[in-house]
């Protein structure tokens, strides 16, 4: 028999018939025990336990939350009002990252084969807002092709009697050597017109793939095409 | 003294416990939504080491967030239980690249149509460095025994899917 007491446990001995044979005291130097005590460890554990449980949940509803947006963490640094996001796809990227980039933009590449930008602003830091119409301008950094898509609030193509959801660097129409000028509008638009109509929310997502690799040696120093909004 | 001691153990059961259970998450993530994307690939394309082929143009439904709607995709899920998979068929000659992703989402190899020598590429995934394959195919060692091959082709126009679908027929995913 085994029995525990505070600080102290004993070990009975008894033969078959219930005869006491000896009776062994043991101090035991548990830290716990020493701590608390047998009755207070019992008290403390089921609170230890629930707090525990508590707190492993808590953990767990941030972990969902932190990795429900591409932007944040410290994987992404901000140019402008576009996103660049680092380590997409690597094997270097930290579990967060890898768990954000898992949830809002699965089977990304690696950035040796395609950078990525995203914004949900404009130019000015205001929410991009489907029923605004707003001009795309600038140039791209040399690539092998490039694209600009749109995406609802749900990261998914916008429905358009087009089926048009993004102009790439082999449809946009150019003022002058590289240098465009993309209409995000609910409207229809002559050229370069990227249907807003009908989304939930509104964001625009860059591609550039096979970057060169000046451009890949350092993203940040890129100049990207500006989000101006227009009219509203 | 003793109350003290309680808070103490008390933070740092409630520090501890929160930090498993974030991380547990975190970590569990890019596996779970991994194996979702590969149960249903596998089962849009026959089973695993069977080679799929999207055959439309344009944005479709889909329930990949922030899909790329320039691209006809193939995709292939891998399983290596059985042994090494081998992939291979022709690039599309304006832009095209094959992508190996882990069971975790890592992307631990890339070729694209620049890169490869003749237009081609032929690939044998295993799981073990050590393995030897059988004759052909460029070794690549997966992080993981499943995992996704994905074959993008960058597609500029609807004009193109005529030839678009005979480039995908050359592609074959399949046990070596």
């Amino acid at each position: 028999m085994f029995i525990v007491n505070n600080c102290q446990f004993y070990i009975i001995r008894s033969d078959r018939n219930g005869k006491l044979i000896n009776e062994e005291n043991h101090e035991t130097n548990h830290l716990i025990y020493k701590l608390f005590g047998l009755k207070n460890l019992i008290k403390y554990s089921f609170s230890a336990i629930c707090v525990a449980v508590l707190a492993a949940l808590c953990g767990s509803v941030t972990a969902l939350l932190q990795t429900a947006r591409l932007n944040g963490g410290a994987s992404v640094d901000i140019i402008s009002e576009w996103y660049y996001i680092h380590d997409t796809g690597s094997a270097d990227a930290t579990p967060q990252t890898r768990a954000r980039f898992a949830r809002t933009a699965i089977l990304a590449v690696v950035s040796s084969e395609a950078i990525y930008f995203f914004s949900k602003t404009d130019a000015a830091g205001r929410p991009l807002d489907p029923k605004c119409s707003y001009e795309i301008v600038g140039s791209m950094p040399h690539a092998l092709w490039w694209s600009i898509t749109a995406y609802d609030g749900d990261k998914m193509f916008i429905p358009n009697a087009l089926r048009r959801s993004s102009i790439h660097s082999q449809n946009v129409v150019c003022r002058a050597q590289n240098y465009f000028s993309i209409h995000l509008s609910p409207n229809e638009k002559e050229e370069n017109w990227l249907p807003a109509t009908d989304a939930r929310d509104l964001e625009v997502m860059i591609r550039i793939y096979h970057p060169s690799p000046q451009f890949r040696a350092d993203p940040r120093s890129a100049e990207l095409p500006r989000i101006q909004r227009v009219s509203c | 003294m003793r109350k003290l001691y309680t808070i103490g153990v008390f933070t740092v059961i409630i520090v501890g416990f929160f930090w498993a259970g974030w991380r547990g998450t975190v970590g569990y993530i890019p596996i779970y939504l991994m194996s979702d994307l590969e149960k249903r690939f596998a089962r849009s394309a026959g089973g695993e080491n069977v080679m799929r082929h999207i055959r439309t143009f344009g944005p479709q439904r889909s329930k990949v967030p922030r899909a790329n709607p320039d691209s006809i995709v193939s995709y292939c899920v891998f399983d290596l239980s059985e042994g090494p998979v081998r992939v291979k068929g022709n690039f599309w000659p304006v832009y095209s690249s094959v992508a190996l992703y882990a069971h975790n989402t890592d992307n631990f190899f890339v070729l694209n149509n620049l890169q490869a020598k003749n237009g081609a590429f032929d690939l044998t995934i295993i799981g073990d460095a050590n393995q030897s394959i059988p004759d052909g195919g460029l070794k690549i060692v997966s992080p993981s025994n499943r995992g996704l091959v994905l074959i993008r082709r960058f597609v500029p126009s609807k004009d193109m899917l005529e030839a678009v679908h005979e480039n995908e027929n050359t592609t074959t995913c399949e046990p070596a």
